[in-house]
């Protein structure tokens, strides 16, 4: 799912009732929630180590790599005599260094930094063939080992992270050799597994060292931003929330395995984000959001573009209280580029994520077309980690290495509409061995194959004004009363199990619909909702007003951060059903400064 | 609206009277002007109107730090302001609260939540506004609360009589503002460092962790009643955690806490980290130690250990939290009934002892008590409590949430929930330590045993350091006996000849309230012992479903007991039967040399 900013693949194989609640719960409260865990948990952070690696020149490595070389090169040969020693172990300490300020309606709610370093520690016995991370089949999901990051040193001091690196090598190993026995008496008294490839591909070592990047933040300046920016809205009282929250931050990754690599990578990020909701008379809450990323605070618009979008947001809110709720409805639409860009992260991204076609609880969608047509030929759809920037807007699914230490690299998906590949992490499947650079996680989690940049790309593609016009002509020819326009996307979510629907929904909050005289009309209430199969075989073409989604995904391994790059597209048919909605009114009685009483 | 009024009248005054809050608050005004504007007016067409509205606002200032093996691990000190609209509809008789309703939870606007994000300055448009959202999303889950309640009533019987709101006399009070600034956040990172870097010279301890933390709650309440206040909690503490295992694997923790009102309040940082190294001490002699597989017989619980088990076994069932109304009564299964309402008037401790509560006690024997306060939650004024007196249980410590029995306030409404200030357990016929001994040992012999025990230190669940240790517990909600008393972390075996020998991992067994009226000696000169209150047994309704509920009213509570040492006939001590995970495979890289 992608909550507001935040793209988000509630990828819910094994936990249909969490998707379903996800699903009840007002989206507004939660986005919120999950921005700021997302943010205070995950944010990338800049290092102090700083100091250590000047900006121009070779950069030295940190301290606390040493530190962790050591203390992997002490267990391996500790553990050699072992009955069964770890063939694989790695270290991974997110170094986070953040600020986060917060207003709503021109006044400040939150101003804070934080600084901390968490460990991820992966420690793998048997072999590369059959390994102690193999899924027990017919077990539900194990919540004891779904989240094992621990907190390390911000200081640096080798004693004082080797002895946390210890605690947890002899925790993880001891608990490795339990999951090993687990899986071989699983295999045994199991059939015989689809999928025979391995558990854990081979990859060559890599060694990288990027300086750490500085944290550029004048924290009193942004104080007085998040003010100014949300101060429009306290002039109504029926936006009942308005808020904006800036994060900056730097995370720096610190990487070693057993296989020799040995990575220090550094990626800052700002993000801006003003989010507001009114409600309708029926009591329906209608939310809209503007979010901005760069990895420059100059990467940011400047106050003017900031409080111009404000007044479109408000415009637009006074605009959607007005409009007509549309009813459930099948014909041809629209989606703008960055709504198409949320269709295809949800309908298509997440069933092409390597690791799902082995798990035989999932309904592996693809996993049969590798070489077969899924799109119309002039369609291709890449997945480059490697492009940082599309336009004048930051890509924040870029990345060097993922979190398994492979370098990045495009991976071409599909050619001329032509399925060619998964994504693949360190997790091989039948016919795909290696990795190829997608395996991705949020700290403390697992890494499994995940999005990066997504991008669609059309060969020959219509002007906007020529897609519009298809569009009216499709509904004249079906004889229909409308088509729908979907133009800005809040976020959406998907099932991609075999005993719940596999099935996906996309938030919109800006529909529009057409009529066949080419007007066009407001409309509120709907969500795009369908079966991924029977959806991509409805897109017909696509226009040149490419657009750029930048949110956090979430799914298995955490929330990441994912782009998706997309032109308009004509789908001939598509599916609204009626967005969920609240049932509680208005406030009784008047906002205390509209009050004439 | 006049009542209202005279109390902002009357709290103007008497902020004029104290110099330091000579400026009117800007918070406090909009929480009075909201209230008074809602009293009025808010009404739902022809449904209840509110009988009662209450505001707390938690302004939360500080810094928080951690370290371990002398460097830091994290420092916090995000200022944070909540305001909660407690909304009552219907009558003091029967009314909205009190009642669980099928597990949707709340909400609305202000939804899940039930508190709102004051903005972190005094802006008073928008403070009126989150007031203003937060008191109408109360109001509508009120009267679908009152509603469905009355529903579930209608069909039973044999309900409880007991009213849902307890009358209060309108109060105003105000804390004045502190002298002096807040303690620099470098100040506790130091701390947490220094105080941590001993275990650098311990090779015994695995894993060890400082945290210290000043922190400042300024609560501001107003109520339609005319209540009104202002209250600084300020709070100091060290907690540190340590833990090891022995050659059979066996976890041993243990911990050191310190609470203060500010870090100057602290013990001196040399008694600090003489405790600290007491503490690997400690660690490092108990793992050689040898284990006992069992001991039934007499048991001295002394200084630390008496109060300890004293908090966790029976303190922590002095709350008085009630059963509620329960719209599915399938759900009754989840909630029990305190086992000490049934126990009013009766007999819960020897004769010659007597349990008084009493929160605005500052000090005992020349030690500062932080915990100290001079208005609760409710807006009461905590008086000096007689509970027990010569044995007999004569109240439970409430708010204005009554239960049967005990139908007024004494003040104790501490966060969401009741809970005590400073237990004072007295014995008017305390033996000298010496004595107390030569009882155990006398005893022992009686019951033909080689040795007595005596315990000195006992394990308490909220500092536990261990991952997945403490802390967790599921089962019913509601005050129930059973939960476990914590690990005895130092006993020693008492021979005849008064020699003692060291014996570790011995895990009380059995220990709960009702067996403390068999307590067969106690001691004299007890100190105070300050800790968080152990909240496991104390829940009805979890606090985060209750109406007027607070992100801070999760947060650990403080109480000091002043319990002498405890002479108990009959106890069982065993080895815990849980699995342990084997010592470490390699040595700590600091002493691999």
């Amino acid at each position: 799912m992608i909550p507001a900013r935040a793209a988000a693949g509630i990828r819910s194989t094994r936990l249909p009732y969490s998707a379903y609640k996800l699903k009840a719960v007002p989206m507004r409260g939660r986005v919120l929630l999950r921005i700021l865990a997302g943010f205070l948990t995950t944010v990338p952070l800049a290092a102090r180590p700083a100091a250590a690696a000047p900006a121009t020149g070779q950069p030295k490595p940190a301290p606390i790599l040493a530190a962790m070389s050591a203390e992997l090169a002490r267990w391996q040969s500790g553990l050699k005599d072992q009955p069964k020693p770890p063939y694989f172990l790695s270290y991974e300490i997110t170094d986070t260094q953040g600020v986060f300020v917060s207003g709503a309606f021109g006044a400040l709610t939150q101003s804070a930094e934080n600084r901390r370093r968490m460990l991820d520690v992966d420690v793998r016995v048997g072999d590369y063939a059959l390994d102690n991370t193999r899924a027990l089949r017919g077990a539900g999901p194990s919540f004891l080992d779904r989240f094992t990051a621990t907190e390390v040193p911000v200081d640096d001091s080798p004693d004082a992270i080797r002895s946390v690196l210890w605690a947890q090598t002899d925790r993880r190993y001891k608990r490795a050799l339990e999951q090993l026995t687990a899986v071989e008496t699983n295999i045994r008294v199991k059939v015989e597994q689809e999928d025979k490839s391995s558990d854990f591909a081979k990859e060559p070592a890599a060694k990288a060292t990027e300086p750490a990047a500085p944290l550029k933040v004048d924290r009193k300046a942004w104080e007085q931003r998040v003010r100014k920016f949300t101060a429009p809205f306290a002039r109504y009282g029926d936006m009942y929330e308005a808020n904006a929250f800036f994060v900056a931050s730097v995370e720096t990754r610190y990487y070693v395995n057993s296989e020799g690599t040995t990575l220090q990578t550094s990626q800052p990020s700002y993000r801006l984000f003003v989010s507001a909701f009114t409600k309708a008379e029926d009591g329906m809450e209608l939310p809209r959001y503007e979010s901005y990323f760069a990895v420059t605070p100059e990467g940011l618009p400047d106050d003017a573009a900031v409080l111009k979008a404000v007044d479109v947001m408000i415009a637009d809110l006074k605009a959607l209280r007005a409009a007509p709720v549309v009813d459930p409805y099948t014909g041809p639409a629209i989606l703008s580029g960055r709504a198409a860009g949320v269709f295809f992260h949800e309908v298509f991204g997440h069933r092409i994520e390597g690791h799902r076609q082995k798990r035989e609880e999932d309904a592996q969608t693809f996993k049969k077309k590798i070489n077969e047509h899924v799109l119309p030929e002039r369609f291709s759809v890449v997945f480059d980690p490697t492009l940082s920037r599309m336009g004048n807007t930051d890509l924040v699914g870029a990345y060097r290495f993922d979190n398994e230490g492979v370098a990045s690299r495009p991976v071409t998906v599909v050619e001329n509409g032509v399925f060619k590949s998964f994504l693949m992490s360190r997790t091989p499947i039948e016919g795909f061995p290696d990795s190829n650079g997608h395996g991705r996680k949020q700290v403390g989690f697992a890494p499994v194959a995940r999005q990066s940049n997504l991008l669609v790309r059309v060969k020959a593609p219509l002007s906007h004004e020529a897609l519009v016009k298809a569009l009216i002509d499709k509904v004249r020819e079906e004889g229909k009363p409308f088509g729908l326009v979907f133009d800005d996307i809040q976020g959406g979510f998907t099932l991609t199990g075999r005993t719940i629907p596999n099935a996906f929904n996309v938030l919109p909050v800006m529909v529009y619909r057409i009529y066949p005289d080419g007007r066009r009309e407001l409309v509120r209430g709907v969500d795009l909702i369908g079966t991924p199969l029977t959806a991509f075989s409805k897109i017909v073409s696509a226009d040149d007003q490419v657009g750029v989604f930048n949110g956090v995904c979430g799914a298995e391994s955490g929330g990441v951060p994912v782009s998706a790059v997309a032109p308009g597209i004509l789908i001939s048919q598509i599916e609204v059903q009626k967005k969920q909605k609240s049932s509680e009114r208005p406030p009784l009685l008047p906002a205390p400064f509209e009050d004439k009483k | 609206m006049t009542r209202v009024l005279l109390s902002l009248l009357a709290s103007l005054l008497l902020a004029a009277a104290s110099p330091a809050a000579a400026q009117e608050d800007v918070v406090l005004r909009a929480m009075k002007d909201e209230l008074a504007r809602s009293m009025e007016r808010l009404r739902l067409e022809s449904l209840d109107k509110p009988y009662f509205i209450a505001y707390r606002a938690q302004e939360r200032t500080g810094t928080t730090a951690a370290a371990t093996f002398g460097a830091l691990v994290s420092r916090a000190d995000s200022p944070s302001r909540y305001l909660a609209a407690e909304v009552r509809v219907g009558e003091p008789k029967l009314d909205n609260t009190n009642f669980l309703g099928s597990m949707s939870g709340p909400s609305g606007i202000v939804s899940g939540r039930g508190f709102v994000t004051l903005p972190l300055e005094d802006d008073y448009k928008e403070l009126r506004r989150q007031v203003w959202l937060a008191t109408d999303a109360a109001y509508k889950r009120a009267l679908e609360d009152l509603s469905r309640k009355r529903a579930a009533v209608q069909n039973r019987q044999n309900s409880d009589p007991t009213p849902d709101f307890a009358a209060a006399t309108p109060v105003t009070w105000t804390d004045p503002a502190p002298a002096g600034r807040p303690p620099v956040a470098a100040a506790l990172e130091t701390l947490a460092r220094d105080l941590s870097a001993p275990f650098e010279d311990t090779p015994a301890v695995q894993v060890s962790r400082v945290s210290v933390d000043s922190v400042e709650v300024l609560t501001r309440y107003v109520n339609s009643e005319g209540t009104v206040f202002t209250r600084r909690t300020p709070l100091a503490s060290v907690v540190v955690t340590a833990s090891t295992q022995a050659a059979d694997g066996l976890a041993l923790d243990d911990f050191l806490a310190a609470y203060g009102r500010t870090l100057d309040g602290l013990p001196k940082t040399a008694e600090l980290l003489a405790a600290v190294k007491e503490l690997g001490t400690r660690l490092t002699q108990l793992r050689s130690a040898p284990v006992l597989d069992r001991y039934n017989g007499p048991v001295l619980f002394e200084g630390q250990a008496a109060a300890e088990v004293f908090h966790q076994a029976f303190a922590a069932l002095l709350p008085a939290v009630r059963r509620p109304v329960l719209e599915n009564e399938a759900m009754g299964r989840m909630f029990e009934d305190n086992p000490l309402l049934e126990r009013l008037g009766a007999k819960v401790l020897p004769e010659s002892m007597s349990l008084v509560d009493d929160p605005t006690l500052a000090e005992q024997g020349g030690q500062t008590l932080p915990n100290a306060y001079a208005i609760d939650d409710d807006g009461v004024r905590p008086t000096r409590t007689v509970v027990v007196e010569k044995g007999i249980l004569k109240t439970l410590l409430t708010t204005r949430a009554p239960v049967r029995g005990v139908e007024t306030s004494n003040g104790h409404r501490r966060g969401g929930l009741p809970a005590p200030g400073t237990l004072v357990l007295v014995d008017e016929k305390g033996l000298t330590a010496e004595a107390l001994k030569a009882e155990l040992i006398e005893r022992a012999r009686k019951r033909g045993k080689d040795y007595g025990i005596v315990v000195r230190r006992v394990a308490h669940p909220l500092y536990a350091s261990r991952e997945g240790g403490g802390g967790m517990s599921f089962g019913p909600f509601g005050p129930r006996e059973g939960a476990k008393v914590g690990a005895a972390i130092v006993a020693y075996k008492v021979f005849p000849d008064g020699r003692e020998e060291l014996v570790r991992n011995l895990e009380p067994s059995g220990l709960v309230a009702a067996t403390f009226k068999e307590i067969v000696a106690s001691g004299q000169n007890a100190s105070a012992y300050t800790v968080a209150f152990d909240t496991r047994n104390a829940t009805s309704v979890p606090p985060f479903l209750r109406p007027g509920f607070l992100p801070g009213d999760t947060a650990h509570v403080v109480v000091s007991l002043v319990v002498p040492s405890l002479l108990f006939d009959d106890v069982t001590l065993q080895k815990p039967t849980r699995e342990a995970s084997k010592p470490p495979l390699i040595k700590h890289p600091s002493f691999d040399k």
